[in-house]
């Protein structure tokens, strides 16, 4: 198994205090892999490093073996890698297909001049890509609120939308801040589907940020744990749970607890 | 008019009554141009002509902030882009004798460049910072005109500025200048349409809407801007050397910090959303000062009220006035 993502030796600061330090890991093609942690572990910043929102101070960042720390979001897109943010981060006054067309736009093989003149080339390429992002929302069972604006839909259909605007991008890694956080039980075990679902149909490999233990441990094959911006286990579902570290970052050791 | 928010690709699977309405625009797009056209048959007073023409102006500005408004951005140094275009123009038809024509386009390039320079570095900037630093570098412009004695004649401007001629013919008249007004407003009117409806479109208003989130879907945020500054800015370089070849004269005073908060309210009053809403604000509020001469003393109060109405009973400007009453007569039924 090759690897897509590699994080070797990454390390951010802010002012004198390290959000991450000297992180290495790496996320395999294919695979769906898990970042865990306590509050303020780092595993945000550890994203948004990845991403290119953030710069890393030091290490570097490989994907499909380019180095990409530094890089800006929209270029990292362009290679592959797109992902989807914690709050709810939709174009609100757009509507639910415009939201997915935007996504796309790094993949409409229009260039944006040909668009300005309105050829017919760049028309037949504006249809083909609003045809391929309707599949695409149909998918994910959009389809029916195409033409409203993406504000009115209910919260748990915008993080849906949230994550259309990222495999709009068609990327071979999709990396998901907390998909889950906010949806109640039934949407978050619809949730888990999909994300099941999509990496199998779509082929995508899937770096996921969360909080909810069950879905982590349910659909991840492998595990990275961080906390106070070291990595401290790494492994199979199985064995983080059992692992002592692991236990008392959470919980605390015996004597604080 | 079209609203330029449409979706852009499978027109032919709008709604059919979405479709009547296209028609419907077109005709009334055609029937005003058609008007705007005839009006200087019609309208004899010289007075009334030089509102017409300094409307049309306005309009060009008012859009072209738009388009820079368009990505989230509000510049309040429009008016000085405007200054240089006009002060670029007239140097070179006094000193180097270059026709009208010429000086204009140059003015316009010469000023794109320069925002686009400026937007390089500017437009990490955002919100009230942008807006400071474009007042800011709008006042270097007045101060510079002012102070650069030697080239721009400091306070007494630049005097006996030709008029533009096309192809030998003058339009120094207020008539004539008219139809070069009313075909450079068509023009821009369908460059920034065009703009608003293509891939370009789509990137503004993805940053305007959330730059995050554009950005992560592939949009180069920074780039996106930079042309939306530099074309807007280079729009108003060009109005601005045509109205110096309109006026015959310029000064630090032709184009100020008032004229970029005047484009402003334009631009709001008339709706920033569409480019009907600029050239509304634009053809309503150039002639009001003028309307409310009659009443002296109370021009400025009532000048601020219909400001303040507007605002109040029109948050979306007066190009929102359609839909207003089309939901009004619908009677809140929801849409079909």
């Amino acid at each position: 198994m090759s690897a897509l993502l590699e994080v070797d030796g990454v390390s951010r600061r802010f002012g004198g205090l390290y959000a991450l330090r000297d992180v290495s890991f790496s996320v395999g093609e294919g695979e769906i892999v898990g970042l865990i942690g306590p509050n303020g572990a780092g595993k945000t910043t550890c994203f948004n490093v990845v991403s290119g929102t953030l710069a890393p101070s030091t290490g570097t960042v490989r994907f499909k073996g380019h180095q990409i720390a530094g890089l800006k979001p929209s270029a990292i897109v362009a290679l592959g890698l797109a992902r989807t943010f914690q709050a709810t981060t939709v174009f609100p006054t757009a509507t639910v297909l415009e939201n997915v067309m935007r996504g796309a736009f790094a993949r409409t093989p229009v260039s944006p001049l040909a668009s300005l003149f309105n050829t017919g080339a760049a028309r037949a390429g504006l249809a083909a890509s609003e045809e391929r992002c309707a599949r695409l929302l149909e998918r994910l069972g959009l389809a029916p609120f195409r033409h409203q604006p993406a504000g009115e839909l209910p919260y748990g259909h915008q993080r849906r939308l949230g994550v259309a605007i990222a495999l709009a991008a068609q990327p071979q890694l999709l990396m998901l801040d907390e998909p889950v956080a906010g949806l109640n039980p039934e949407e978050s075990a619809e949730m888990g589907r999909l994300i099941r679902d999509l990496h199998e149909t779509e082929k995508v490999t899937v770096l996921l940020v969360e909080h909810h233990m069950r879905l982590v441990m349910g659909i991840c094959h492998r595990i990275v744990v961080l906390d106070h911006g070291e990595k401290i286990a790494e492994g199979l579902p199985a064995e983080i749970r059992s692992d002592r570290s692991v236990i008392e970052a959470y919980l605390g050791t015996e004597e604080e607890a | 008019m079209h609203d330029p928010r449409l979706p852009t690709t499978g027109s032919g699977r709008l709604p059919g009554s979405a479709a009547g309405r296209t028609w419907a625009v077109r005709l009334g797009a055609l029937a005003a141009l058609l008007a705007a056209a005839a009006l200087p048959h019609f309208v004899s007073n010289q007075f009334y002509m030089h509102m017409a023409n300094l409307a049309l102006l306005n309009a060009i500005f008012t859009m072209s902030l738009g388009l820079i408004a368009a990505v989230g951005q509000l510049s309040l140094g429009h008016a000085a882009f405007a200054a240089t275009g006009a002060y670029i123009s007239a140097l070179g038809a006094l000193h180097l004798k270059l026709p009208p024509l010429l000086g204009i386009a140059a003015s316009g390039l010469a000023t794109a460049l320069v925002a686009a320079i400026l937007g390089k570095i500017l437009l990490r900037l955002r919100g009230v910072y942008f807006v400071l630093v474009t007042f800011l570098a709008g006042q270097v412009v007045t101060l510079v005109a002012l102070n650069w004695e030697s080239v721009t004649r400091g306070a007494n401007g630049l005097v006996g500025i030709p008029p533009i001629s096309v192809l030998g013919y003058s339009l120094g008249a207020r008539a004539q200048f008219y139809y070069f007004a009313l075909a450079a407003f068509v023009g821009v009117f369908i460059l920034l349409r065009a703009l608003m409806r293509s891939q370009y479109g789509r990137a503004f208003r993805s940053i305007a809407e959330n730059i995050e989130l554009a950005e992560s879907s592939g949009i180069d945020a920074s780039r996106y801007q930079v042309i939306a500054f530099a074309i807007g800015s280079g729009i108003a370089g060009a109005a601005g050397a045509v109205m110096a070849h309109y006026i015959r004269y310029v000064s630090p005073d032709t184009f100020t910090f008032h004229e970029s908060v005047a484009y402003i309210t334009m631009l709001v009053v008339g709706g920033r959303q569409t480019l009907t809403g600029a050239v509304l604000g634009a053809a309503f509020l150039t002639p009001l000062p003028e309307l409310l001469r009659g009443f002296v003393s109370m021009q400025h109060i009532i000048y601020g009220a219909v400001l303040v109405s507007v605002l109040i009973f029109l948050p979306g400007g007066l190009a929102s006035i359609g839909h207003r009453i089309a939901k009004m007569t619908r009677g809140g039924r929801p849409r079909p």
